[in-house]
């Protein structure tokens, strides 16, 4: 008998002494890490870069950090090989809106007067002031005006049908291994007068509108490499016109200019960084990490290029009026 | 002789001399075995079946008390002993549960006497003395890494919500499980999908009910299992881990019953009764409430809705066809999570098979059977207006199998057979811009295999075997691929046995399965696509084990595997040209120990397992999520008499790896492209995480309690079970959620009520 209660005590004691919780430690050590983020444009002078670095908090969530991770003082250097350009970023700030939770000025880099004209190798260095380096290399992309179908489009379809299409060459690009990836998009470009004054606006027209949580929302063509045509819904057209004055009944505020057709070509450095981040979980399953993607050496973030060319789509006068709009 | 023609670079694979070896002795053995009878013999083959019901009983014991020699029933309740002295035998049969019987049998010499064993079912335990049949018969039985598990076993356990037999086998060590809120089983640090599970010889794809918390599989229906954890024979295939058979009921053969039970999850129902020259068996489950079902996520609903059927019917009439046996059965569960809420998706799921049998057991001691099957799996993600993207995964498997075990006077065993197997997949998956990427794949797989069980000295055992295929399902490299296999046995005292186990092994069937995810709905099957090599896997596992008395064992098992050409899923598929899996490889190791002691009126059952696994995916070496480094469970139950029972088992792991968090930085956003401002007001935080799986979530325990009482009325049976889950309510950590850090705990404190009616 004494050799069962003791049995039992000593069960009982370990059980005792286990059953507290174990309280887990999702956080490591903190990773002190750099992101150089720059996207060479080939319709723009005005380049941009930042550099940002990493931050911990306590808890779990980041919106609570209001130290501002944008860095200043990094001397970055930006080298084209078509014409050997050497050509370094200025320094400067931009004034947030009140209400961003980074409450001094924004820190980023700029380059003024430098268009890409021609495919070409480019690369970029960051030393930053603590003295890490980042580095990456990517290629300029180059699109002619004419590479969109040259033929009239309107709004509303000039014939029969209910999709208005784009049709467009695909670029070739002369490194071997590159591929080159197409963003289209369709945009209304309209202006709102309020206090009489004319703001200029635009809309974006989406392929359709899929439903989620909190509602609809849109879905705008992504990247792809292989596509040459886009199709858009004139039901999304007329939705999207529709959209602009939404819970607004004064209709003659609103100045319908025109449409643009715009086709946005990157690299695939800028395409795969777009894609990762477009990844989807159901409800019920739950995954553990979330895919991640640079090409910046030393650090993270993206240098990649793109560039874009657009044709107008006009908007017929009729057509606007049926909104109660007013035709440019 | 090269056993592998497809294109390599693995160096391990690359072993003729021992294909050389295993050849020559095979050979050697198939030629010897008929020449080694001196003097006039005779054969025993007998049936061992429950007296009420005529239900065979596999593993049962059978000892010839004159000749100290044993053998065990396999899942049929068959037993042959050859060889036996032309004289008057005295041959005693036990079982767990029934009434030991003594049979006086007259051996006759060149020809097979033919005994039918009907023992008693008895609510007294089996004494220790009665095991010693089978003591004997595991003597030189090539049984490495293999748990054969009667049905009357598990009863005892406690059964938590509902007895489960996937959830019985996390109690084996070198099995892991994802924790209480998934059935799904990881075998000596391979992913669950290497798991091959049989259900009267037929592949069931996707065995799991509501999310992958309870296996498809009633536990009502079954007989036995057999359980092998690798190194598994040849007449298994297409799997590089682990294999389960199930083997079904037959239904009651001498009178109509019934059994119903009910848990605080399902109701079941189940039905058996004889037929002109055969039985029937009808059993279906339904779930009514997802009240516990709740438990399993944080109290968060699941609008599962879920059942299973089984019937099958046998026929056997030695009129028609002597000493043969027909059946055909037909399985089906179904899985539905239907949400009120249009912006929810749905999914539903379900695997239906039916499989005709025929078994012979000819005038030789020879066995035969033909098998064919049909095995369907079925999963679509419905998304409704959730904006959810689409998923549909279709499989249909074909198999028509011989199988056949001659033995021979030497007590060696002949086995072969043939194996041909058509299966489609069709996985349609729709990206995030809605368009639609069908993989359909049709293909034949072609295989035969022999083995030759070197069974005729007391002291050796070794089963020597092979399984060509002829054809693969698709993949890579070449179609012709051979999986040798050996095992063998060295009882060179009576107390200690030294086992072994070599085997290369092939899978070219594979799912769709991130195995960063915690809790998915159920993995798509695909043939594995031509980019890649089917997966392959060698196994070597070493064993001893230890009986110093016959209430009384100890086993040491440890293992080492290589697994090549994995199929991964890409987590760098970030457009639709880029392939959904990648090749990796990986390894494992382990050692692994498991006692048993028997003192009536308990019983006793303590395992440890010590395991390291790795994958190697694009250079980058990590620890998958179910490497699991201890394991420990301690099992005690006890017959109380009166039809009381008590069990308490208690499981300890230590915690899982997982990858945490290193900081955050805000990241460049890209919705916006065109914008001309998007470098300068597109940025959002994102979790940085460190080094993937080197952080390690809390240990894993929990103590389980049990107490059944049985009350038999004439012949009404009632079982009442009340079991306690997580006595001490352990917050054991499931997973947190990175963006909230919100803790996600698994099972609390659970107590559940089992009643059943049996007549």
């Amino acid at each position: 008998m004494r050799k069962l209660i003791f049995f039992l005590l000593t069960a009982a004691g370990f059980i005792i002494s286990v059953s507290c919780d174990d309280q887990v430690d999702p956080k490591t050590e903190f990773r002190e890490i750099y992101a150089l983020n720059c996207v060479i444009k080939g319709d723009t002078s005005f380049q941009v870069a930042t550099v940002t670095r990493s931050y911990n908090i306590d808890g779990f969530d980041p919106l609570t950090n209001t130290s501002d991770p944008f860095i200043k003082g990094a001397k970055i250097k930006l080298t084209y090989q078509s014409t050997g350009e050497t050509l370094y970023f200025r320094d400067t700030t931009l004034v947030r809106p009140e209400d961003s939770r980074y409450k001094t000025p924004m820190s980023y880099y700029y380059i003024k007067n430098f268009k890409p004209g021609y495919e070409s190798p480019i690369s970029i260095e960051a030393v930053l002031p603590n003295g890490k380096v980042l580095t990456a290399k990517s290629t300029t992309l180059f699109i002619s005006r004419w590479a969109i179908e040259d033929k009239l489009y309107t709004i509303p379809l000039a014939v029969f049908g209910r999709y208005l299409v784009f049709n467009w060459n695909a670029a070739t690009p002369s490194t071997k291994d590159e591929k080159i990836y197409y963003v289209p998009e369709l945009i209304i470009k309209y202006a709102k007068i309020e206090n009489g004054n004319q703001i200029e606006l635009q809309k974006k027209v989406p392929l359709y509108y899929i439903s989620g949580e909190s509602g609809e929302f849109p879905l705008y063509p992504s990247i792809q490499s292989n596509a040459t045509n886009v199709h858009f819904d004139t039901l999304m057209i007329r939705r999207s016109l529709e959209e602009i004055s939404a819970g607004d009944p004064n209709k003659q505020n609103y100045i319908i200019h025109n449409a643009v057709f715009r086709l946005l070509i990157t690299d695939r450095n800028l395409a795969v960084y777009y894609a990762a981040q477009k990844t989807f979980m159901d409800e019920f399953s739950v995954r553990v990490t979330q895919p991640e993607f640079s090409n910046i050496n030393g650090g993270l973030g993206i240098f990649g290029t793109m560039n874009s060319t657009q044709i107008e789509v006009p908007i017929k006068m009729d057509y606007i009026k049926k909104f109660g709009y007013r035709p440019f | 002789m090269n056993y592998f023609t497809g294109a390599r670079t693995s160096p391990e694979l690359k072993k003729p001399s021992i294909i050389i070896i295993l050849t020559a002795l095979f050979l050697y053995f198939l030629v010897s075995g008929t020449n080694l009878i001196a003097q006039e013999r005779g054969i025993l083959r007998g049936f061992v079946a429950d007296s009420l019901t005529a239900e065979a009983l596999p593993y049962a014991n059978v000892l010839i008390k004159e000749l100290n020699r044993g053998a065990t029933t396999d899942s049929r309740g068959f037993f042959v002993m050859a060889s036996l002295p032309n004289k008057r035998l005295t041959v005693v049969i036990s079982y767990i549960g029934y009434r030991s019987k003594q049979f006086i049998v007259d051996v006759e010499p060149y020809i097979v006497t033919n005994l039918r064993a009907l023992l008693p079912s008895t609510n007294i335990q089996m004494r220790t003395i009665e095991s010693t049949g089978d003591r004997i018969a595991k003597e030189n039985a090539t049984d490495l890494s293999l748990q054969r598990i009667a049905i009357r076993d598990l009863e005892n356990l406690p059964k938590g919500v509902e007895l489960d037999i996937f959830r019985s086998l996390q109690t084996m060590p070198g099995v892991q499980t994802g924790g209480d809120v998934s059935a799904r089983f990881y075998v000596r640090g391979s992913p669950s999908n290497e798991n091959l599970v049989l259900l009267d010889n037929t592949t069931i794809y996707n065995p799991y009910h509501a999310l992958g918390i309870f296996s498809a599989i009633d536990p009502d229906m079954i007989s036995s299992m057999e359980f092998y954890k690798g190194g598994f024979p040849a007449e298994y295939t297409h799997r590089l881990s682990s294999v389960l058979k199930v083997v079904t009921k037959d239904g009651n053969k001498n009178s109509f019953g019934g059994k119903a039970a009910i848990s605080l999850l399902t109701a079941k129902l189940m039905l058996e009764g004889p037929i002109p020259s055969g039985s029937f068996i009808i059993s279906g489950r339904k779930n009514y409430s997802d009240v516990i079902l709740k438990k399993f996520r944080n109290n968060n609903s699941i609008p599962a809705d879920f059942y299973d059927l089984f019937a099958k019917v046998n026929y056997s009439d030695n009129g028609f066809m002597q000493d043969a046996k027909f059946s055909v059965s037909m399985f089906r569960s179904s899985d539905k999570i239907l949400n009120d809420n249009p912006k929810r998706e749905d999914f539903t799921w379900d695997n239906s098979t039916f499989a005709f049998n025929y078994f012979q057991v000819s005038d030789s001691p020879l066995f035969y059977q033909l098998d064919l099957s049909l095995s369907t799996f079925n999963g679509e993600r419905i998304p409704n207006y959730s904006g959810a993207k689409g998923l549909k995964n279709e499989l249909t498997d074909f198999t028509m199998r011989v199988d056949f075990n001659y033995v021979y006077d030497s007590k060696d065993e002949l086995g072969g057979g043939f194996k041909l197997t058509e299966v489609h997949t069709n996985l349609i998956l729709e990206n995030f811009r809605g368009q639609s990427t069908n993989t359909n794949t049709r293909g034949v797989s072609v295989s035969a295999y022999a083995k030759y069980k070197i069974l005729r000295s007391s002291i050796f055992g070794a089963d020597v075997g092979a399984r060509a295929h002829a054809t693969r399902f698709a993949g890579g490299g070449s179609s012709v691929f051979l999986e040798p296999k050996t095992s063998f046995t060295l009882r060179f005292i009576p107390e200690i046995a030294i086992k072994g186990s070599w085997g290369i092994y092939m899978q070219d069937i594979v799912t769709v399965s991130d195995e960063n995810e915690v809790v998915s709905i159920f993995e798509p099957w695909i043939i594995t696509p031509l980019y890649l090599n089917p997966s392959s896997a060698i196994h070597y596992i070493g064993g001893l084990e230890i009986t110093p008395a016959p209430n009384f064992s100890m086993n040491i098992e440890s293992y080492y595997k290589i697994m090549h050409d994995l199929a991964i899923v890409n987590d760098q598929k970030f457009f639709e040209t880029d392939p959904d899996l990648i090749s990796g490889s990986g390894r494992s190791y382990g050692v692994e120990f498991e006692t048993k002691y028997q003192l009536d009126p308990f019983k006793f059952t303590g395992s440890y397992a010590w395991m390291r696994a790795f994958k190697d995916v694009r250079g980058k070496v990590y620890s998958p999520r179910y490497d699991s480094r201890s394991n420990v469970n301690l099992s005690l139950e006890a017959e109380l008499g009166s039809g009381w029972a008590a069990s308490a088992v208690w499981s300890y792991t230590t915690g899982l790896p997982f990858t945490q968090i290193a900081g955050y930085y805000d990241r460049l956003t890209t919705d916006q492209l065109a914008d001309s401002q998007f470098l300068l007001d597109s940025y959002n935080p994102f979790v940085l995480l460190g080094e993937m799986n080197t952080g390690q979530l809390p240990d894993y325990h929990r103590l389980d309690l049990s107490l059944s009482k049985k009350i038999q009325i004439d012949r009404l049976r009632m079982y009442i079970d009340i079991s306690v889950l997580n006595v001490y309510n352990r917050n054991n950590l499931f997973y947190f959620r990175r963006d909230t850090g919100e803790r996600v705990n698994m099972l609390p404190f659970l107590p559940s009520v089992n009643f059943k009616v049996e007549l």
